[in-house]
């Protein structure tokens, strides 16, 4: 499930990173006078409105969208694991700030939030990310107090404790190692969520901006054309899809290593 | 039994941190002395456990001790405030060895965490000190069992790593709380013959917590009967069970005889 994953996450960026060497076109380059042309062996999935090649677009997008992904993943995990082990461990004010903070960000449906802090911060990839970090900490703060909370009474931590183990060995050590598998896991379904949501930002025009190759843009561009051109809008579609079950995957891995220990 | 004290408690209060008058330990006195093995019995719920981790400053979160003092006696006479002894004189033995060693880590990296942690043991010599205490504890090949995990380890083994973990700081003396109540009953008995021999080649005071008298008739020098968060009865071991001064005492040993 895990190496499945990875694997597709891998070589979807991977061909992201390639992608000036696997294509022959510029996916910027417009040819207004070849526009809306059918897949052929010189444009393998076509052109845009604009006359672009969509395969060079799709590729470079590669590029855009998972490694986004994956930012606006990472910076929340990091501020929330930091957040919830602080509120977990220490508690008391610390807890009582974090959480009520918390249950701010929560009682805002996400995407609304999300779409108000992004028209905030002025459309784009860094308002996207930063837009994500005031949010996503949520999910991981909450996750990773309730572990530690758990984990703390726990015989084997304070089986540390009397061994002369001081409490931020206790830490690192002792709690940490056993709340990651379940944090490693979220992570990776929330970057679903992460890839879904810079999508539709960007098809809102709120995210990356044109004439950037990112996939949700290039559904926006194809909609009008989707009665005949459908494959404009369904190709960078699909490589959302295929991105995300790869993520899903990695998280169905790592939530079963979690389940075995 | 003579003998210099090195463990002294007075007046001992354990009280919830939300309600300060509801105590759950309430008042406990105790001197143990060098080499002293001391049985505290009691029924469930009559405060042994709390009392034994307020001595070392390990009591669960929402308990707090209200009052009283836990003192360490050193060689000079010197007294500190036991809780900071710990792992450096006083080592507790838990009772549940199912759930008292972290799943993350190797037997032989969980033995010696106690002086790694406290920059006592340098990793090159760590290895060898584990496979020393683990040969101490009677894990027959402890070069093999120290690349095992916890869950791959029966409840005995497991409790003598627990020991082992505990020895490793090199106590004066070793709290136990319950060490052999929830193993099976040949195991019961090879883990507490394990601890006398402790005791014996170590010169280890013990504290140990127990519901079972006949296990304290057996080794203990000293006797402590708690009933509801009270000392009803405190002595030598002879003299508490051929003639108890408290009804509750007397219930007890007419229970097990």
């Amino acid at each position: 499930m895990l190496a499945t994953g990875l694997s597709i996450v891998g070589l979807v960026f991977l061909i992201g990173l390639l992608a000036p060497l696997l294509t022959s076109h510029d996916p910027l380059a417009q040819n207004v006078r070849d526009r809306l042309a059918s897949p052929s062996g010189d444009h393998w999935l076509g052109t845009d409105l604009l006359g672009r090649d969509v395969f060079s677009r799709l590729l470079h997008g590669a590029r855009i969208d998972v490694p986004l992904a994956v930012i606006a993943t990472l910076v929340p995990a990091v501020i929330g694991v930091t957040l919830g082990i602080v509120s977990g461990f220490f508690g008391r004010r610390v807890d009582a700030v974090v959480m009520r903070l918390a249950d701010v960000v929560q009682a805002f449906p996400v995407y609304i939030f999300l779409v108000a802090l992004v028209f905030l911060l002025g459309p784009g990839a860094r308002s996207f990310v930063v837009a994500s970090a005031c949010i996503s900490w949520v999910g991981y703060a909450r996750l990773v107090r309730a572990e530690v909370l758990s984990l703390k009474g726990r015989d084997f931590i304070v089986a540390a404790q009397a061994a002369g183990i001081g409490r931020r060995r206790v830490l690192g050590r002792h709690l940490l190692p056993n709340v990651m598998p379940q944090v490693y896991a979220y992570m990776a379904s929330d970057a679903v969520l992460a890839l879904v949501a810079l999508a539709s930002l960007s098809f809102l025009s709120l995210g990356v901006q044109p004439p950037e190759p990112e996939w949700g843009r290039m559904i926006a561009d194809g909609v009008d054309r989707i009665r005949s051109e459908w494959w404009l809008s369904a190709v960078p579609g699909l490589a959302i899809v295929i991105v995300g079950i790869g993520f899903s995957l990695v998280a169905y891995g790592f939530e079963r290593q979690a389940a075995r220990r | 039994m003579s003998g210099v004290t090195i463990l002294e408690v007075e007046g001992l209060r354990v009280a919830t941190s939300t309600h300060p008058s509801l105590e759950l330990v309430r008042g406990f006195d105790l001197q143990v002395r060098e080499g002293e093995t001391v049985g505290l019995v009691g029924e469930s719920g009559s405060g042994k456990s709390l009392t034994l981790r307020a001595i070392c400053g390990l009591l669960p979160d929402g308990v707090r001790r209200s009052s009283g003092s836990a003192h360490m006696i050193g060689p000079g006479g010197s007294t500190v405030d036991a809780p900071t002894q710990l792992g450096r004189g006083i080592a507790m033995v838990f009772q549940e060895p199912m759930i008292s060693l972290n799943p993350t880590m190797r037997i032989g990296d969980l033995v010696t965490i106690g002086p790694r942690s406290q920059g006592l043991l340098t990793r090159a010599r760590a290895h060898e000190r584990a496979i020393e205490l683990m040969h101490e504890v009677g894990i027959a090949d402890p070069e093999r069992r120290s690349r095992a995990w916890p869950h791959e380890l029966s409840g005995g083994l497991r409790q003598r790593v627990m020991i082992a973990m505990a020895l490793a700081t090199e106590p004066r003396i070793l709290l136990c709380d319950e060490p052999t109540t929830a193993l099976d009953v040949s195991v019961q008995d090879q883990i507490l013959r394990l601890l006398l021999g402790l005791k014996e080649s170590r010169g280890l005071a013990m504290v140990l917590v127990t519901h079972d008298l006949a296990v304290v008739s057996q080794v203990c020098d000293q006797i402590v009967v708690m009933k509801q968060g009270h000392i009803v009865e405190q002595g030598e071991t002879d003299r508490v069970l051929h003639d108890p001064t408290d009804e509750y005492t007397r219930r007890l040993i007419e229970a097990v005889s």
